[in-house]
């Protein structure tokens, strides 16, 4: 069975976008509006493939969201791909802490959305 | 206009029309009227995001009408069916997505920005700044509007740093 997809995002519109790409592969998507509601959906899910996370969100950002994940038992290891408008160095460094396995500049181009997805969730 | 705030408009006007570069087929223009003189047609969705930083203070506002929001939102690829609750998610993550987007060149310029999150909200008028110093563009396409206000009510000089 193929893995799912998780995506962190406060934007409804930036969710979406993600959303239509996972679906067109046949996949399926949790979404949620910031780290907190996201690490509630997954915490006890063992068939997420790859969470795609925001950084700048309300009540629990990216990389407090990217902190607590690594400390849940099912998601030490689950792949992370940031997804940002700002290329900050100091931000991605420390996600990188985190063991994230990259990220995408907004707006998110399908090919390498789709790239992710064949690699981690086919 | 100062140099320094010549430079901060233009980096951020230059992000703010890539942005719509991606989603809009049709020619985007600066529009040739003063901000008051738009001719924004009703609903008018805008977002307000802080510029905060150590040497900087002000806000960057986006106010867009419906059919602009409309005709660039990602989700008009897909055909997909758009309530005032998407224009308003929409006008805000332009917000954030221009200022994000201009952190980095802004940085250079020695300023350290915090992001803030967009507060978005849809009025029958465009708002009206209060007592700030106010640079604007004003995009138009197909006869509908969107406009990029940058507020500054504080911009110190700093050491440019090399990017």
């Amino acid at each position: 069975m193929s893995k799912k997809v998780m995506i962190v995002d406060d934007s409804k519109t930036a969710r979406r976008e993600i959303v239509r790409l996972v679906h067109n592969l046949g996949l399926m998507a949790f979404e949620a509006e910031n780290g907190k509601y996201g690490l509630e959906l997954i915490r006890n899910r063992t068939d997420i493939g790859l969470i795609f996370c925001d950084i700048n969100m309300p009540e629990m950002n990216g990389l407090e969201f990217l902190e607590a994940l690594r400390k849940e038992a099912n998601h030490k290891e689950t792949p992370v791909i940031m997804l940002t408008s700002e290329a900050a160095e100091d931000v991605l460094n420390k996600a990188k802490e985190f063991g994230i396995k990259g990220w995408i500049l907004k707006p998110a181009q399908p090919n390498s959305v789709k790239s992710l997805l064949e690699k981690f969730c086919a | 206009m100062s140099d320094l705030e010549s430079r901060l408009a233009e980096i951020l006007n230059t992000r703010f029309v890539e942005l719509f570069q991606i989603s809009l087929k049709k020619p985007l223009r600066p529009a040739l009227c003063a901000q008051d003189q738009v001719p924004f047609v009703n609903p008018i969705f805008h977002a307000t995001i802080g510029l905060t930083g150590d040497g900087i203070e002000g806000q960057l506002v986006v106010i867009a009408d419906k059919k602009f929001l409309h005709e660039t939102h990602p989700e008009r690829r897909y055909g997909g069916v758009l309530d005032n609750g998407d224009y308003l998610d929409w006008v805000a993550e332009i917000s954030n997505r221009t200022l994000a987007g201009s952190k980095a060149h802004i940085q250079t310029m020695g300023y350290q920005l915090r992001l803030e999150q967009p507060q978005a909200k849809q009025t029958p008028a465009a708002p009206v700044p209060a007592d700030a110093h106010e640079l604007v563009q004003i995009l138009e396409s197909d006869g509908f509007h969107a406009v990029l206000s940058l507020r500054i009510k504080k911009l110190e000089a700093r050491s440019s740093k090399a990017s």
